[in-house]
């Protein structure tokens, strides 16, 4: 009976082990397969309102209809963040600085979402 | 274990750094074109902190374009310079130290790809000039050169009759009917010349390209290695070939840059020196090595040779690699072609 307690129990920590070793090797595959973004792109409402090369430092706020709310949107060391803005909950203005393709910074209430893009990865020049 | 988990630790640790790199990012990437040397586009891109500071040294590159363009002409006379036009008809002219330099080169050249580069064949290209030209013109009356007068111009073709003379400056031509042509080294060797000048200022993270005569000085701003795409003639913006590199010169030579019709058939400009006409070995070649002048002068020199041949030749240019297309659609490389297909 303990006997059999043990071995179910051992069997559970090697699961349980299994588990988190897959977890790790998944984090650090994604890790390693990240791609590095090159431009973002940043849409209000669904709309495109801007599109920037994230290897020139710039600062645009893009402004609400009334003229008031606004969200401030920084590129900076190759990173893309919101830096300040209006709107009442700051999840945009909280979230981190994004950098690499499929990454995104959202503000809800104001419909504003910046997108990283990855290099097309075509060639610089044509012989 | 444990030091499993120390080493698998320390490479979670690693990764955030590793990502962080780019250094001298922040910069921004600018194109700027002309059409004003040797007869066709030239482009430079370059990474900069400023559309100002770019244009300084697009300035710069073009400037030494320029200088070369009318030091190699041979259709334009210049004002106040001995260049190659002088020379053809002149037969000895004091030339600068420039000239004298690239015909130099010229002449080492000759003899590196068994006078297969031989820019002392333009008693042979003139007469194809001429044909390509008045075909152009008149597609119906187009014409192939007269056999008989080509092959009395490739007796006018030995470079060994251009004798350079360093202590008074002089090149002169023995043979009476000899003519320079340097279209196949030219533009090589100028956009090399202008690279130089790049790197010995210290500048990097420009590519210069001059009609397809590509020189990469450095890499792209944040380090990592430019993308050359070798153009597939067969397939429109699709690729043979994508080949990273760094302060590399890419040249491709190919049968579908410029030709003319004669009678429905199409005749190429790449001249064999054997059979004086067009060369038929391959619809294009792709040279990469460090030189741009090299990978110029190898392209051409390749392109009239068979693959074989192509090889012993190479056996004098260490670091070049080439990728070969075939009339057929094969392509083959040398080994050390780094290039993804
Ligand atoms: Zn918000």
């Amino acid at each position: 009976m303990t006997s059999r307690l043990h071995r179910a129990r051992r069997n559970d920590i090697l699961l349980i082990a299994s588990l988190v070793f897959l977890a790790l090797v998944g984090i650090l595959l994604s890790l390693f397969l990240r791609r590095d973004g090159a431009y973002c792109v940043i849409t209000k409402n669904g709309e495109e309102v801007g599109r920037f090369s994230l290897s020139a430092d710039r600062e645009i706020t893009y402004y609400e209809e009334d003229g008031v709310g606004f969200n401030t949107v920084r590129i900076e060391n190759g990173r893309v963040s919101v830096t300040a803005a209006s709107c009442p909950d700051k999840i945009c203005v909280r979230s981190r600085a994004i950098r690499y393709h499929g990454e995104t910074v959202v503000c809800l209430p104001h419909g504003l979402v910046v997108t990283v893009y990855g290099d097309e990865e075509g060639p610089d020049i044509i012989v | 274990m444990k030091r499993f988990f120390a080493c698998f630790l320390a490479c979670l640790l690693l990764i955030p750094l590793a990502s962080c790199g780019g250094i001298g990012g922040g910069n921004e990437k600018y194109t700027a074109y002309t059409l004003d040397y040797f007869d066709t586009v030239t482009t430079v891109i370059g990474y900069a902190d400023s559309k100002e500071a770019f244009d300084l040294v697009a300035n710069d590159i073009f400037a030494t374009l320029r200088r070369y363009h009318e030091l190699f002409s041979i259709y334009d006379s210049v004002d106040g310079i001995n260049n190659l036009k002088t020379l053809n008809e002149e037969r000895s002219a004091v030339v600068s130290e420039e000239l004298l330099d690239f015909l130099e080169y010229g002449k080492a050249m000759y003899e590196k790809t068994d006078r297969r580069m031989n820019i002392g064949m333009g008693a042979v290209l003139s007469l194809w000039h001429k044909a390509r030209e008045e075909g152009l013109l008149d597609p119906v009356k187009a014409a192939l050169p007269d056999e008989e007068a080509l092959r009395e111009a490739s007796l006018h073709c030995d470079l060994d009759a251009l004798v350079l003379d360093r202590q008074t400056m002089t090149a002169t031509l023995t043979d009476d009917k000899m003519l320079l042509d340097v279209g196949a080294l030219g533009k090589g060797y100028a956009v090399e010349m202008a690279a130089k000048q790049l790197e010995e200022a210290g500048i990097t993270g420009y590519i210069l390209n001059a009609g397809g005569n590509v020189r990469t000085v450095g890499t792209r701003a944040d380090g990592s290695f430019w993308l050359v795409g070798v153009e597939d003639p067969n397939r429109e913006g699709e690729y043979l070939s994508t080949v990273p590199v760094a302060d590399a010169s890419l040249v491709t030579s190919g049968s579908y840059m410029r030709y003319y019709y004669v009678k429905g058939k199409a005749y190429h400009h790449i001249i064999s020196p054997d059979t004086l006409m067009p060369s038929e070995f391959f619809v294009s070649l792709t040279v990469l090595c460090r030189d741009s002048a090299e990978a110029d002068a190898l392209s051409t020199a390749l392109f009239t040779v068979s693959y074989e041949e192509g090889l012993r030749m190479l056996e004098n240019f260490p670091d070049a690699e080439v990728l070969w297309l075939f009339p057929d659609g094969e392509i083959r490389t040398t080994e050390g072609w780094q290039g993804e297909m």
